[in-house]
């Protein structure tokens, strides 16, 4: 018997008594101790008498061959028993061992059942293998109870060293363990080398052992292993694969292992392993730049392959294949990492409320929080009833499932090609959404440095993931609605929780939900295709549910709500950069207030950390926008929202019912809205969480106020501050005061009867109105702005001539004399969506002006070859034209007339070769280094939002 | 043990704590909801409207009349400038090798030129204010040359035996032109593919005879738009008389854009035939209201219903009987609820003229006119004014001068000298619309027309995309 031992005083005791107590006593017993720092080596003494003292820096197959070298003076013993310091064998171990070889001659190695020490029920290991990936395959279940069900004697790969019985003549033949394995790993690749060479290894599942795997937790701490056990084991086990597979799949397996280390890097870095991630990368690193030692093994095995004359060649192979892990394996465990990933995100053992009340309890237990109330009959769940069943019988989510379908059908003008309204035409392909976002020159209109708009970020991703502009356009236009109505619902859950026990009944939470998903349609801002507004109702729900978070008892999630919340306020922003301005003036009303109430609280960092965080980090990660524009005169951007020009206004009436002025559906629909929450401030008990929407209800309306007063005056036209997003801001707080309000309303119905009861039933009938009325208009069909296509005054031969280069321009002059004239210049593909903004706020090229003025009064020569070299190849005067302008370009020579589509739209060609690069401009670092910190930004954010699995080690 | 003293203390003072909690909230539910709606009220946007931005005025550099084709007797042309300071010589082509006249303010100057269309050109201080004409005088009928418009409506054509019209399109420039006539007849626009793409080469003229390209019998009106380049318009108008003998012809005017209000002066006095031809340019129906203008007062005749105007057609009206019945209209005035074009053509003392609506002259402004009886007639002022009306004869000599005041809802009838070949008239305080009525061998309208002074440099802004 050989037991190697390192600082395992902790166990050896155990491990001494566990030998002494064996049925079957071995012949000789050899412990080798590598330079131990406890008493180890002299309780070994004291047991066994000798002990082979070797330096701490021995490795563990070194240990092994110092304790053969030990008994090489004769005594024929035929087979070695390998054991570990923390591996404790059951009394009956050694005998059960020599019986299982005496029952199966050709047995050369045979393993024990390894339990868990010290739970002493669990199973670790039965045999282990490996997987095409090199990850150590037990075939058992973490944890697994064993109770009987792996006991019968089979065929494995490898069994571990702790408790390894192997014939002598065998392990010197194998030449022992690899040394270039020195802790992790020896044991499959020495059983792997054995199945090569012919030898069989068997799993004796009667013979226990427990063993405490001391060095694999990372508990016993050897210079060997350092502080990175799991770079030791993860070079082991590619160690093991590249030596040890065939020759034909070596190449394969090389390039299969690098990829699957990326692979396996990732997955650690969702789950925030950051240290394991570099060690995998670490070991793949050290491995390959090690090629010669690869080799050096590869010779070796191949040699000893080549002695022994072992059978068919072919028969040991499928033996060996055999006995490898399954192929799919991998997958299977791939596809096990994604399903804890979703599930941990999408199922969180409690929510926010839950988790308060907890802490509440466990603070007090007498107080309201700890006590549970009593189960009415009808909320008995069912039980043992399948998904199906349970999802026809509830009448809130077949409704909700109508609901969503409805909206989808309603959003048929969003299936197809989208134009219109405040959308213009999208580009061809996503890479052109690509290059408008990462270039800092645009050549549009005269070309102009002011940086694309924030959302074409999302959109070009969404637009990569769904292979093309067009058809992520239409997802966002139809999944708005949907999402919104899941975001609401939610959040109404969540609140309604944290208000009272039960939360608000389902029906409530069905009205709220559906009344605000709504609200994006209902304003009118589908139709008339505002992404501002339809995608922020869409996101705020989210927001405002990861926002809950900061309500959270434990900080660690309170930080993990700030990540949440600022990455979903950064979206948010880049559709409408006011709800940044919003959450700014928010984020300080809350704090004074709760500065005022709670003044002990600034002294907690981490109670006003997370939310100064989650504001803070917007500017940051849409930094590539905002500092740009302010840097290129162009901060008007920051207030206006995404869309063509002019934006639609609203009132103040129109921001309390929630309809854009002269669109959307008739605004007596949004009267009740406003009514329930008026309403909702009546029961005593829910009145604070009211007044608190109500307050942030007031916040949007002062912002509302302040915005409305400013006038933004860009170079071709004048406009006021968008609006959208505090009117869905609005909205959502009046229909959460609603919500709030009913459910302390209810409350106070239900103790009273009488009138109040009919008249909360007819509120509700009122209520149930407005999602009804608005859903069946959005279905029914409104003469929305959305088309198909757009009519453009412009031939076809010129759109291609255009696109040949940016500097075939197309000047466009609109107007007449008597009323004036504005131009414009359309190049390449004209003006997608996501080149409206920029357009809007680059600056007027005083050159231009000065040469259509001199085109339009008095053209010649000059003027022509000034134009030309502006990078304009035609002129066009759209229908209908001015004939006085007309006839006088007409009088010019050097520009030819060209033929138009329609006979009242004018059109000329200026007879001279344009110049290519009239729109070229420097490049700016300062957006690239900028568009840099944001790539990191969202990279280092997205992985700190990720939820945590249970798994911590793959 | 309990002390019932000291227990119910705190119990008071939580009560009062309560209620003093409770009041806050009640405040609150009402004051939030309150500052809400009034900050509402404050929200306050506008849609921003579009603004027009008037054209800049500047030198005029260059300009060109166009002069009609000479009837018989009728090649002199007769030009001036209305200019006070300027002279010099303006170009007068007319087929041949340009010729030069020189010009001088107060003088008229003459020049006889060959029988074709002929192109004058004024440039430098010559070019505002250059004002020609050409006209014969047995029977008297005038030729207005006019500067090359975009687009012009004429408003009573026929293309029948009894009453002809010839189209004359002359191109001023070096580069070729091309003209779309449209026709609208009494049923709507009549489709004549050859009036599409007219094509006139450079410099010169095409005379189109509509009676042969399409003969109708309705009354007719043609919208002349030059899709490039540019050309003087003219019509030249024939009434026949048939079995009676005698035919007469006139110059038809144009009128540039039709309007919800027309003013047509120069009825010529006597027994004759009087048509009145309305043309609605637009899509939907149109309802007209005629007037008649005397010197007392504008007033609808009795029994005159309002006019009914299918969408793009043309009505003829009838208005021989009412002119017959009242005295000393000096003119006609159609009110319509959409866009109108109207002549008025009278055959009256075996001659043809043409009242067509003028347009309102707020300036001084110069006219040429055929020796003979004349009177100026005007109308339409908005407000009292005075108009000074100088006459000077050919040679430059001053006839006389007057001073009338005008009223806005009457007309005005002033006597011009015999002589009177030079005629200029002054408003003050008023825009009015006017003409000057010559009958004596015959009749002729000379219509005023506003001087085009200055050139205009167009507002430029950038638009949105």
């Amino acid at each position: 018997m050989l037991l190697v031992s390192h600082d395992g005083a902790r166990w050896l005791s155990s491990v001494v008594d566990g030998i002494r107590s064996q049925t079957a006593t071995p012949g000789r017993v050899v412990a080798v101790d590598t330079g131990s720092k406890d008493e180890s080596a002299t309780l070994l003494e004291d047991a066994f008498g000798e002990v082979v003292r070797a330096p701490s820096s021995t490795s563990f197959p070194a240990a092994v061959r110092l304790g053969l070298d030990e008994i090489v003076d004769g005594a024929g013993f035929e087979w070695v028993w390998i054991l570990h310091d923390d591996s404790n064998p059951d009394p009956g171990a050694l005998a059960a061992l020599l019986e299982a070889a005496d029952a199966d001659p050709d047995a050369d190695v045979l393993g024990p059942k390894l339990r868990e020490w010290p739970s002493l029920r669990r199973l670790l290991e039965l045999g282990v293998t490996i997987s095409g990936t090199g990850r150590r395959e037990t075939g058992l279940e973490r944890g697994e109870y064993d109770q009987g069900q792996h006991d019968d004697v089979r065929a494995v790969l490898a069994v571990n060293t702790a408790g390894m019985l192997v014939r002598r003549g065998v392990l010197e033949e194998l030449g022992g363990f690899d040394p270039q394995l020195p802790i992790f790993g020896n044991d499959i690749d020495f059983g792997w080398r054995a199945a090569a060479a012919g030898h069989r290894t068997l799993v004796v599942p009667q013979a226990v052992v427990f063993h405490a795997e001391a060095a694999h937790r990372g508990v016993r701490r050897t210079p060997l292993t350092g502080r990175h056990t799991h770079y030791q084991e993860r070079r082991a086990a590619l160690y093991t694969l590249l030596v040890n597979s065939g020759a034909r799949s070596l190449p394969f397996q090389l390039v299969r292992l690098a990829f699957g280390t990326l692979l396996r890097m990732v997955g650690f870095l969702l789950v925030r392993a950051v240290g394991e991630a570099l060690d995998e990368l670490a070991a793949l690193v050290s491995l390959y730049s090690s090629p010669r030692e690869i080799i050096a093994a590869r010779r070796q095995r191949r040699e000893v392959r080549d002695r022994r004359p072992a059978g068919a060649p072919d028969e040991v192979r499928n033996t060996v294949k055999s006995l490898l892990a399954p192929p799919w394996l991998p997958y299977r465990h791939g596809l096990d990492f994604v399903g804890d990933l979703v599930a941990a995100a999408t199922d969180q053992a409690a929510d926010v409320a839950e988790r308060r009340r907890a802490a509440a309890a466990e603070r007090d237990p007498s107080s309201f929080a700890a006590r549970r109330p009593v189960v009415d009959d009808d909320d008995v769940p069912l039980a043992d009833t399948g998904a199906v069943a349970r999802f026809f019988t509830n009448p809130v989510a077949l409704l909700l499932a109508v609901f969503v379908v409805a909206a989808v059908v309603g959003s048929r003008a969003a299936f197809g090609t989208v134009v219109g309204g405040g959308l213009s035409p999208v580009p061809a392909a996503a890479t052109d959404w690509w290059r408008l976002y990462l270039e800092s020159w645009h050549p549009l209109g005269q070309g102009t440095a002011v940086p694309a708009p924030p959302y074409l970020l999302p959109l070009a991703f969404l637009a990569s993931l769904f292979g093309g502009p067009g058809h992520a356009l239409s997802a966002v236009l139809v999944l708005a609605v949907p999402v919104a109505l899941w975001g609401a619902f939610r959040f109404l859950r969540v609140v309604g929780r944290l208000v009272s026990f039960t939360g608000a009944p389902r029906w409530q939470l069905l009205w709220g939900a559906t009344t605000y998903a709504l609200v994006p349609v209902v304003s009118g801002a589908w139709g008339d295709g505002r992404l501002g507004p339809v995608v922020t109702a869409a996101v705020l729900p989210w927001l405002a549910h990861a926002a809950l978070g900061f309500a959270d008892p434990a900080p660690d999630r309170r930080w993990r709500a700030a990540w949440r919340t600022g990455l979903l306020l950064a979206l948010t922003t880049s559709f409408a950069p006011v709800a940044w301005l919003f959450a700014f003036v928010l984020g300080l009303v809350v704090l004074v207030v709760a500065f005022s109430i709670v003044p002990g609280a600034t002294r907690d960092r981490s109670v006003w950390g997370p939310p100064a965080t989650a504001v803070g980090m917007a500017p940051v990660l849409l930094s590539p926008w905002w500092i740009p524009a302010l840097v290129h005169h162009a901060p008007e951007g920051l207030l206006l929202d995404p869309g063509r020009l002019p934006t639609p206004t609203v009132d103040g009436l129109g921001l309390l019912v929630g309809r854009f002025s002269e669109l959307g559906a008739p605004w007596w629909l949004g009267v009740p809205t406003v009514v329930l929450a008026l309403i909702g401030l009546v029961p005593r008990a829910t009145r604070i969480p009211v007044i608190v929407c109500w307050v942030v209800a007031f916040v949007v309306t002062l912002l509302a106020a302040l915005l409305g007063a400013v006038t933004l005056s860009l170079p071709a036209t004048t406009t006021e501050p968008a609006l959208g997003f505090l009117l869905v801001a609005l909205q959502g707080s009046l229909v959460v005061a609603a919500v709030v309000g009913g459910q302390g309303l209810l409350a106070v119905v239900r103790s009273r009867a009488g009138w109040l009861r009919i008249a909360a039933a007819g509120l509700a009938a009122v209520a149930v109105v407005v999602p009804l009325g608005g859903l069946a208009w959005f279905v029914v069909g409104h003469d929305d702005g959305l088309t198909d296509h757009r009519d453009d005054a412009i031939p076809a031969y010129m759109v291609q001539s255009s696109m040949l280069g940016n500097g075939h321009g197309i000047l466009v002059v609109r107007g007449s004399v008597d009323d004036g004239l504005t131009y414009t210049v359309r190049r390449g593909d004209g003006v997608t969506l996501g080149e409206d903004e920029i357009l809007d706020l680059a600056a007027e090229n005083a050159d231009l002006t000065r040469s259509v003025r001199a085109l339009t009064s008095r053209p010649n020569q000059t003027v022509i070859d000034s134009l030309a070299d502006l990078g304009i190849e035609y002129v066009v005067l759209p229908a209908p034209a001015d004939g006085r302008v007309a006839a006088s370009l007409d009088a010019t020579g050097g520009l030819t007339q060209a033929s138009a589509e329609s006979r009242s739209t004018r059109a000329w060609q200026i007879g001279r070769t344009v110049n290519e690069s009239a729109v070229d401009g420097p490049r700016s670092w300062l957006r690239i280094v900028l568009l840099l910190v944001q790539a990191l930004g969202i990279i280092w954010v997205a992985v700190l939002c990720a939820p945590t699995t249970n798994r911590r080690r793959a | 043990m309990t002390e019932p003293v000291t227990g119910s203390a705190p119990g008071r003072r939580t009560a009062q704590g309560r209620r003093f909690a409770v009041n806050l909230t009640t405040v609150l539910a009402v004051v939030v909801p309150l500052l809400t709606v009034g900050a509402l009220a404050l929200v306050h946007t506008e849609q921003p409207t579009p603004t027009r931005h008037g054209p800049v005025k500047t030198a005029l550099t260059s300009s060109v009349l166009v002069c009609p084709t000479a009837r018989e007797g009728g090649r002199t042309v007769y030009a001036t400038t209305a200019q006070k300071k300027a002279s010099g010589r303006v170009s007068i082509d007319a087929g041949a090798t340009p010729d030069r006249v020189s010009l001088r303010p107060g003088k008229v100057s003459t020049y006889e030129s060959g029988p074709g269309a002929a192109l004058i050109r004024g440039a430098g201080d010559l070019a505002p204010g250059l004002v020609a004409a050409r006209f014969t005088t047995k029977p008297v009928a005038a030729g207005e040359c006019s500067a090359p418009v975009p687009d012009q409506w004429f408003t009573g054509i026929g293309t029948g035996a009894r009453h002809r019209s010839v189209l004359e399109l002359t191109n001023p420039d070096k580069g070729r032109a091309i003209v779309d006539v449209t026709m609208y007849g009494r049923l709507g626009v009549v489709d004549v593919p050859q009036l599409r793409g007219l094509s006139v080469s450079g410099l010169d003229t095409v005379q189109v005879d509509l009676a042969k390209v399409i003969p109708r019998r309705d009354e007719l009106a043609i919208h002349v738009t030059s899709t490039r380049g540019r050309v003087g318009a003219s019509v030249l108008d024939t009434f026949d008389v048939l079995g009676a003998g005698g035919s007469a012809a006139d110059q038809l005017l144009p009128q540039t854009a039709p309007s919800t209000s027309n003013v047509l002066m120069g009825v010529p006095t006597g027994a004759g035939r009087q048509t009145l031809a309305l043309v609605n340019s637009g899509a939907d129906e149109v309802r007209a209201k005629i007037r008649l203008v005397t010197s007392e007062s504008v007033f609808a005749p009795q029994g005159f219903k309002e006019v009914r105007l299918a969408p793009e057609s043309v009505k003829q009206v009838p208005i021989t009987a009412v002119l017959a019945d009242a005295k000393g209209v000096l003119g006609v005035v159609v009110d319509s609820s959409g866009p109108v074009a109207a002549t008025l053509r009278s055959f009256v003392g075996g001659d043809l003229s043409h009242a067509v609506a003028g347009a309102p002259v707020s300036s001084a402004t110069t006219l040429v006119v055929p020796e003979g009886e004349k009177s100026l007639v005007l109308s339409g002022a908005r407000r009292v004014g005075v108009v000074t009306v100088v006459a000077r004869s050919l040679n430059g000599k001053l006839l006389g001068s007057t001073r009338t005041e005008v009223n806005p809802g009457r007309g005005v009838l002033v006597k011009v000298p015999k002589g009177a070949v030079l005629l200029t008239v002054t408003p003050e305080r008023t825009p009015i619309i006017g003409a000057v009525l010559v009958q004596g061998q015959g009749a002729t309208v000379v219509p005023l027309r506003q001087l085009v002074r200055s050139g205009l440099i167009p507002d430029i802004r950038p638009g949105t995309p």
